[in-house]
């Protein structure tokens, strides 16, 4: 069983030091519903979703990840351009529904970043805004988040999120 | 309890299926069938995903390999990135509970 070791002289290993914290909601004919993705720099994965849809009972799923998969997120997270995000001119939080992340990399060294915005419902929504390159790489760094945690749940735990 | 590799290693978690393995550093092109070919020499795969960038299309690099046998999982999580080649590792995706909790790095 080997574990990897860098070489000497070579870079350090990659960090998986990693906080995040997602949430969108909405309000709609199934009443309000949310979903909420937080991982801590311990592992920790908290998986919530409250929908009134066909008066589904919320889930909630807790599961540890491992350093290899902290170090995949935070490398996705770093190279996705998020952390250099600002959004002072994006469309406020709207009654309809609010999205919301904070990322925190190596304890606040390897940046911070705290983003609201209104529920993006599609790219034609993001194109049509006053910072449409900023809300675009929102968009997808939220997807691919998303991507990351349904496919680990979807093994764990075999939900089949839509 | 098998879910021990005796060594100081991490302690995996049990999924639904089995045991689940965290597949990173695969090409751009790799697909859930090169998962499942590689996975294969270890023992019958119970289910993989190769995950795609939203934006190219591509595989984003990692994906998932899920074997009902802890053998053949602990196996591939040792020999899956010597067959694949190139930047390719493959450890465990979730860790247990309980004594699981001490991590360094």
């Amino acid at each position: 069983m080997e574990s990897p070791q860098p070489a000497p002289g070579s870079s350090p290993p990659p960090s998986g030091d990693v906080f995040l914290h997602y949430s969108t909601t909405h309000s709609g004919r199934y009443g309000r519903e949310s979903l909420t993705i937080q991982v801590s720099p311990t592992g920790r994965l908290s998986y919530n979703n409250s929908s009134g849809y066909k008066r589904g009972t919320p889930i909630r799923k807790d599961v540890t990840l491992s350093p290899a998969v902290l170090v995949e997120l935070h490398r996705l997270l770093a190279e996705s351009g998020v952390m250099e995000l600002s959004d002072a001119a994006w469309p406020p939080p709207s009654g309809v529904g609010t999205a919301a992340l904070e990322v925190v990399l190596d304890g606040g060294s390897g940046g911070r970043v705290k983003l609201r915005t209104e529920t993006i419902g599609s790219l034609l929504d993001v194109v049509a805004s006053t910072d449409a390159d900023g809300l675009r790489v929102f968009y997808y760094v939220v997807q691919d988040v998303r991507c990351l945690i349904f496919a680990l749940l979807g093994m764990h735990y075999k939900i089949k999120p839509i | 309890m098998d879910g021990n590799d005796g060594g100081d290693g991490p302690v995996p978690a049990r999924s639904v299926e089995g045991w689940v393995l965290f597949v990173s550093g695969l090409h751009a092109e790799a697909t859930e069938e090169d998962l499942v070919d590689a996975g294969g020499a270890f023992g019958p795969v119970a289910r993989a995903s190769v995950v795609l960038d939203r934006r190219t299309g591509y595989a984003k690099g990692y994906g998932l390999l899920a074997f009902a046998s802890w053998a053949a999982a602990a196996a591939a999580r040792g020999g899956l990135a010597k067959d694949m080649g190139g930047a390719v590792s493959a450890e465990w995706a979730f860790l247990g509970g309980g004594g699981g909790g001490k991590r360094r790095r």
